[in-house]
This record gives C-alpha cells, sequence and structure tokens, in this order.
C-alpha cells in the first residue's frame, strides 16, 4: 500500500532546482533517494515535509495516504509533520535544543500523559533507540555524543508514531563505527513498526545497505531508480555506473579510480535534454535531442537512458600490488609525540616514521588525535612532549634548539574543508604565486605549470575562490602545497567533503603526483577505502594512542587489533 | 537609497573643502544695523544676532566640523586594526596585556575625560582628536581582536603559516581583506561619533575660542534666537543630524554589500 507517492515535484526559486520528480514510499519499505550535492536531493525532501525555505516554491504533487499536501493550509501540515510525517535530519547538534534536556525533547512531542508515565515513557523511547542508561533523559545535548544525539533525535522524530520518517543524510556527521550503529538501529526501528522510510543520502554503500528501493537522482531529476541490489549490481544509468566506479574500495586498491568528468549542470540549462549526456562517455546526437522519459527496463527498474548501459572495461587486474617501498631512508621520524588539551588526551606518546616518497595513511575517529599529530608536525600546534625530525632536522616545535627555518620547504598540508582552504580575498593566480616565492629560487614552478599540474587550465589564475567547486578549490589547495616542491605532503582529509566522482578525481590526482614528483604522503583520515587506495602503510589511531601498523593490505586484510576490526566491520559493503 | 547618501556625503565634502570660497559672504563680517533678521533673498538663511550671514557661516564651518571627525575617523581605524590583527593574531602575552589595558580604557567615562584635557589643555581640537581616539580605539581593537580570531584559524590561514610567511604578511594581505567589512563599518561610525561628541563640546563651549564659525558653537551661540532667526540655530543641527545619518547608513551598506562579496 502506497503511503508516500510524489508525483511530478518541481521546485523553483530563482531558478529551476528540482525538475519533475516521481517517487513513492510504501509502508513498512525503505526508500532511498541518492544523488551528490546539487542534485536536488534535500530539497525534495524538504517540500516532501512541506518546510521548503522562503523563496522556493513546489509545484506538482505530494500525496499521503491520498491526501496532497502540497498548497494544504499551514495548520493541515502542522496536525501532518510528527504525527504522521517525522524528519530526522543531518547535525544532530543543531537539530536538538542546548538548553533542553534530552527527556524534554522527546516527552515534547508524546501524548499527554501523567508526571510518572510520561517518564517512564521517555525511559522506553530512549531504550527502543538502544539507550539503557536512564540518566540520559536529563542530560543537555552538550553533555552527550555525536552518535548519542542522533539517537536522542530520533527517539523523539519517533515520539509520535509517524507512519512515514524522512531521513536527510542522518549518519553524515557521524564517525564509521557511530554511523554504522544508528543505521542498523534505523533499519531495526523501521522493520518493528512497519514505517515508510525515506532515507536521502550522497553515499551509494549506505543506500544499497539499508534500502529496498533506491532512486538516484542528478541536475533535479531521477535517472534511475529500481532495487538497491539491482541497481548496484547492475547500474541501467551511465551516471550511476560512473559513481559506482569512482567508488573506492576497502578490499582491493584499484589501478585506477574513475571521475565522473565535468560538473553536474543547472537543471534549468538541461530540462529539454539528457543531463548527463555532456558527461557521459556513450551519449549519441539523440541524447541532445529530447529527455528521455525514465522507461522501464525490467519490472521496478527505470532508467532515464536511452540506451543499454556498456560494461565498463576492467582493464588492469583488479587488485594493484603496492608499490615497492622506495629506499629513500626516513623522512619524517615521530617519537613519543605528546598533547593535551586542557585534561584530555589528544595525543598519549605516538611514534611513527615515513619514508622519502612513501605514502603514510592515518587512520581514525574523531578525537583520536589525527589531526593533532598533523599541527604539531606542521608546526602550528605545539606539542608538550615528544620529538619530530624532518629529513634530519629537529623541527619540534617550541623546542629550544629547533629552529622552523625552512621547515615550509620540507612538508606543506591540503586541509580538509575546501570552502574555507583558499583566502576568498585572493585570486586563484596571485595564492599560487605567493606560495611559489616561498619556495626555492631554482626551478621555482610559474602559477601556469601549477595549475596544469593540478589538471586545471591556466585561466583559472585571474579565478576567486567561490567561482570554483567544492573540487577545484581542493586542486588549487594541493597546487598551493606543492608550490614549494616539499618532501612530504600531509594530507588532512582532503575528501571528505567531496562528493564521490570529485573525490576519485583528487585521489587520483594524489597518486599520480606522488609517482611523478616522488613526493611523500601523509594521509589522515577517517574513511578506510580512500587508504587503501592511497597508501603503502597504515596507522591506526585511537584516543591517542597507535593501536596498529603496518602494511595496508596486512592491516585491512588481517587486522588484529579489536578496534581494527571494529572500524573494519563498519565499511558498508562496496557493490 | 545609496545614492542618497553618496550625494549627502558628496554634498558636505565639497562644502568641507571650498566651504569659505562658496560662502556668498565673509563668514566674519558684522551687521550690527541688520541684528538678528530672518532668510531673505539676500540672506538665504537670515543672520545672527551680530548680523553674521548664517549661510556662509555654516560653509565656512564645514571645514572644521568634518575634518576633525575623519581625522579621528582615519586614526582610530588605523590604530585599531593593527592592533586588533596584532592581539588577534599573535595571543599570549601581547594579548593579554592589550586586552586588560583595554578593560581599563573602556572603564573611563569619555565625554569627561574629552572635556577634562581640552579644558585643561586648552588649543583648539588638536587634544580634543587625539583624546578621543583613544577612546574610540579600544572597543574597535576588541572587535577586529574577535574577528581576526575567527580567521585565523580557518584553513587559508593555517594554510599561510605552514609555507612560512611573515606574520606580518599574512595579518595584513590574508586577513585584513576578509575582514574589511567590519573594518570599514567601524571607520564610518567613529567618523559619526567624533561628529556628534565635537559638535556637543563645541556646544559645551569647549575647544574652540567663540566667534569661530564652527556647527557645534553655532546652535550653542544662536539658541537664544530662535523666537527671532530660527534658522541660525537649527540650520547647524540639522546638518549635523544629516551628515551623521547618512554616514551611518553608508556604513551598514556598505558591510553588507563587502560581506556579500566576501562570502562564498
Amino acid at each position: 500500500m502506497t503511503l508516500l507517492d510524489v508525483g511530478g515535484l518541481t521546485v523553483t526559486g530563482r531558478h529551476l532546482i528540482v525538475d519533475g520528480v516521481d517517487l513513492s514510499v510504501s509502508r513498512g519499505e525503505t526508500v532511498g533517494l541518492v544523488g551528490e550535492s546539487g542534485s536536488g536531493k534535500s530539497l525534495t525532501a524538504r517540500a516532501v515535509a512541506g518546510l521548503l525555505p522562503k523563496g522556493l516554491t513546489a509545484t506538482g504533487s505530494v500525496a499521503l495516504s491520498g491526501r496532497e499536501l502540497l498548497g494544504a493550509r499551514e495548520r493541515v501540515l502542522r496536525s501532518v509533520r510528527g504525527s504522521r510525517v517525522a524528519l530526522l535530519m543531518q547535525d544532530p547538534f543543531a537539530m536538538l535544543n542546548p538548553l533542553r534536556t534530552a527527556g524534554a525533547h522527546i516527552a515534547e512531542s508524546l501524548p499527554r500523559l501523567p508526571r510518572a508515565a510520561r517518564r517512564a515513557e521517555v525511559l522506553r523511547r530512549l531504550a527502543e533507540v538502544g539507550i539503557a542508561d536512564p540518566s540520559v533523559a536529563t542530560r543537555h545535548p552538550f553533555q552527550l555524543s555525536g552518535g548519542m544525539r542522533q539517537r536522542v533525535a530520533l527517539a523523539a522524530a519517533l515520539a509520535r508514531d509517524p507512519e512515514l520518517l524522512i531521513a536527510d543524510e542522518p549518519t553524515t556527521a557521524l564517525d564509521a563505527t557511530t554511523q554504522h550503529e544508528i543505521l542498523m538501529l534505523l533499519r531495526g526501528v523501521q522493520r518493528t513498526r512497519g514505517m515508510g522510510v525515506l532515507l536521502i543520502t550522497h553515499d551509494l554503500r549506505v543506500a544499497f545497505e539499508l534500502c529496498d528501493r533506491v532512486s538516484v537522482m542528478y541536475a533535479g531529476r531521477i535517472v534511475e531508480s529500481g532495487p538497491g541490489s539491482g541497481v548496484a549490481g547492475a547500474p541501467a544509468h551511465p551516471y550511476t555506473a560512473g559513481l559506482l566506479a569512482a567508488l573506492p574500495s576497502v578490499t582491493a586498491t584499484l589501478p585506477r579510480l574513475e571521475a565522473v568528468p565535468g560538473s553536474v549542470p543547472h537543471a534549468e540549462d538541461v530540462t529539454d535534454v539528457c543531463a548527463f549526456a555532456a558527461r557521459c562517455g556513450q551519449a549519441e546526437p539523440d541524447c541532445g535531442r529530447a529527455r528521455p522519459p525514465l522507461r522501464e527496463v525490467s519490472p521496478g527498474r527505470r532508467t532515464a537512458c536511452l540506451y543499454d548501459v556498456r560494461p565498463r572495461p576492467r582493464t588492469a587486474p583488479p587488485a594493484l600490488a603496492p608499490d615497492a617501498a622506495p629506499a629513500g631512508g626516513t623522512l619524517l621520524r615521530v617519537e613519543e609525540l605528546r598533547k593535551e588539551y586542557g585534561g584530555h588526551v589528544a595525543l598519549g606518546g605516538v611514534s611513527l616514521d615515513v619514508g622519502a616518497g612513501e605514502s603514510v595513511g592515518v587512520v581514525g575517529e574523531s578525537g583520536s588525535g589525527k589531526t593533532t599529530l598533523a599541527r604539531c608536525v606542521l608546526g602550528l600546534a605545539t606539542p608538550d612532549g615528544g620529538r619530530i625530525e624532518l629529513a634530519g632536522l629537529d623541527v619540534t616545535p617550541g623546542a629550544r634548539a629547533a629552529r622552523r627555518e625552512g621547515a615550509h620547504r620540507l612538508v606543506q598540508c591540503v586541509f580538509q574543508d575546501p570552502s574555507t582552504s583558499l583566502n576568498p580575498a585572493l585570486t586563484v593566480g596571485a595564492t599560487l604565486a605567493e606560495a611559489a616565492a616561498q619556495g626555492r629560487a631554482e626551478g621555482r614552478p610559474s602559477v601556469a605549470e601549477l595549475l596544469d599540474l593540478v589538471g586545471l587550465p591556466a585561466a583559472y589564475a585571474d579565478r576567486r575562490p567561490r567561482a570554483l567547486s567544492g573540487g577545484e578549490r581542493q586542486r588549487v589547495a594541493i597546487a598551493r602545497a606543492l608550490a614549494v616542491r616539499p618532501a612530504l605532503l600531509i594530507c588532512d582529509e582532503p575528501t571528505a567533503s567531496l562528493d564521490v566522482s570529485v573525490q576519485a578525481h583528487v585521489l587520483e590526482l594524489l597518486r599520480t603526483i606522488r609517482r611523478e614528483l616522488g613526493t611523500a604522503l601523509l594521509f589522515i583520515t577517517h574513511d578506510l577505502a580512500v587508504v587503501r587506495q592511497i597508501s603503502d602503510r597504515t596507522v591506526v589511531l585511537f584516543r591517542g594512542a597507535v593501536v596498529e601498523s603496518g602494511e595496508t593490505s596486512r592491516v585491512l586484510d588481517a587486522p588484529v587489533h579489536d578496534y581494527t576490526r571494529r572500524l573494519l566491520a563498519s565499511v558498508p559493503p562496496t557493490p | 537609497m545609496r545614492g542618497v547618501l553618496v550625494t549627502v556625503l558628496a554634498l558636505a565634502a565639497v562644502a568641507a573643502v571650498a566651504g569659505s570660497w562658496l560662502a556668498p559672504y565673509d563668514p566674519a563680517a558684522q551687521d550690527l544695523a541688520l541684528g538678528a533678521a530672518g532668510p531673505s533673498a539676500a540672506h538665504w538663511l537670515g543672520t545672527d544676532d551680530l548680523g553674521r550671514d548664517v549661510l556662509s557661516r555654516l560653509l565656512a564651518g564645514a571645514g572644521s566640523a568634518l575634518f576633525w571627525p575623519v581625522l579621528v575617523a582615519l586614526g582610530t581605524t588605523a590604530l585599531s586594526t593593527s592592533l586588533g590583527l596584532l592581539a588577534g593574531y599573535r595571543l599570549g602575552w601581547v594579548d593579554a596585556l592589550m586586552m586588560r589595558i583595554i578593560d581599563l580604557a573602556i572603564a573611563m567615562p569619555g565625554m569627561l575625560v574629552l572635556i577634562v584635557v581640552v579644558g585643561v589643555l586648552g588649543g583648539g581640537y588638536g587634544w580634543a582628536v587625539l583624546a578621543m581616539a583613544v577612546l574610540f580605539t579600544p572597543g574597535d581593537i576588541r572587535v577586529i581582536r574577535s574577528l581576526t580570531l575567527a580567521q585565523r584559524g580557518l584553513a587559508y590561514a593555517e594554510a599561510a603559516r605552514t609555507l612560512g610567511l611573515r606574520p606580518a604578511r599574512i595579518m595584513f594581505r590574508h586577513l585584513l581583506p576578509n575582514l574589511a567589512p567590519t573594518v570599514v563599518a567601524n571607520a564610518l561610525l567613529s567618523f559619526v561619533a567624533a561628529l556628534v561628541s565635537l559638535a556637543g563640546l563645541s556646544f559645551l563651549g569647549i575647544g574652540l575660542p567663540a566667534g569661530t564659525p564652527d556647527w557645534g558653537l553655532m546652535v550653542e551661540e544662536n539658541r537664544g534666537l530662535l523666537d527671532l532667526n530660527p534658522w541660525a540655530a537649527l540650520a547647524p543641527v540639522i546638518l549635523i543630524t544629516l551628515v551623521a545619518t547618512a554616514a551611518t547608513l553608508l556604513g551598514d551598506r556598505l558591510f553588507e554589500t563587502l560581506s556579500e562579496g566576501g562570502a562564498r
């Protein structure tokens, strides 16, 4: 029985954003809406809940059990939201009121009950989301971890027993192990309650693991839909196939990560053609003539492609033998590094080595100390104890003997957040020229050479960062770091905020740079699949201590430490 | 709207630069026989009790009324921006020392200090301008410092440090352009505060010798003439209000435009 039926949903602001989306969710079914940033998936979810931001209007039809919600009065929507449709958002911290306790959030949505009964009900609801400790009800959001907050938010969303739960990237802000727990919890709750779930996510693996049916969105429209396993196994649209090919694998080092070339067009510019044609490897003249309809390829499977997807040639053998360890000697030596913030131990005596030209991955969750480690090596943080040696030079920040003179020519960094990694006031050219001037005079690269190195046209030198996409900014950031031709490049989650197709491009770029320039990499990430693709050796950090280290294939295929095993178990299977 | 604001300030600037030259009469020329007369074809805004042309005195006074506040705004902005950047970027003892001094400075009653300084030292606006710059700076330093703190933690600033750039270069080339909206808006607010405070000092008879053509002084000297020629006192009040309002609103608007330009 169809619970939610969305037909021809269109969302328009200053531009067209969502263009004719059809969706349905039945009772007891989990439907995934997958897409990269800018595909319009979140606005689709908001339009369904009647929560579009100001200035955006929706047309089409959104029916809940046959009742039209689009254009309904706010009063009607209020009676539906919470009680019949509930929302779970991405950021569990922003979603909860910092001044109210966890229990108050849940009690607020419960039906009227006597005080004692209400308290018991709150505890029962907390137990449903896996919180057995009754004291959590009296704690405030800041006293809870991210996973706990998301559990409380889920309990609050479920308080009035909705028939449909819309979950918008519910686990994106969480650590891998926590993400896995919350997904499993979501599945359990959905099954026991027989509830319909609309899961919005950018992560294909999450969608395939959790959803009965999956719809893939691109440039404001649905390009493919079908059962999760079917879409994962045999994508019927070149875009889906491209996304799947761009996914890094945790079990094998791929010889080449396939990025989808180009970038997502505006929905408005492609209303009458196939939205993907410009980036498609198998586009025919037909693709630019009319918009391909969502045609049925088999029962329950639809695609907006006129043709059958050509299987991608897998040229090289699937697994790549790790590069032989270069015999250049030790480049970076970190010994017993310790750092505390207040009473919190960020680094509790961490030691690691990076050889010249070697790529070492540092894996850990938030709070494991991996970023603090990078900051100490970069001289941005002063450790409480320990030693950092770069190319035989003592560069421990704060140590009296150590002068970091020249250290910037040895080590550079690519930071995580592409939105702040470039100075918005300077052009790309000015940023790169300034960086290059910090290097040695002989063999100093020009701005054009640097842009070419990261695969950007020389004309980008005149642009400012806000005219660049996230992936392009990150490539400029890599060019800036390479401008002084450092021996070691630290990458602090450089792809964590990027879409999967862009991530593949950046990872491939880093691999090429390492191969061609011989730059050693210290790659910090929480993503085991990424570390598999990029590093020879892997160091696993847990609460400021190294719990396991060794060759990447050894650590990931035969983990010794319990924590590494848990990390591996939490990775959704790669289709 | 912005056109109106810019026009008001541009006209004020013209009057400040070329006021004495534009004035139809010598601002000091007395015509005792005329006395305090209302507006007429010869004297558009009438005359004061000594028969001096009000319009000419307004134009001649525009220079001192606007020049000193501009000086205060420039001085305050230069001082607060560099010290705020320094404190927010360097942190440590530089920051701690500066913040304690600022705590003290902010606790001082501003107008009282001004009156005492100018009253004791006398001699025109020179000391008043210096005292005002010192009084306005601490609050602005705090604002700039807190913005600098936020910016220095962003990835681009850390990348600049990683590249081994000199601190002065990071502060002025990397951080400062991103603080520009606030710096510009603050400068205009300092201008307005100085304009109003200096007019207030003149009104209290502190600073300039009696008889100098000056907007604040004119309000004080001519407030007894409200029945004979109200324009003699009202016109300078209106001008001060107009310029102050225009500068405040323009600061607001500039802040918004510049922020949009800098944001993604």
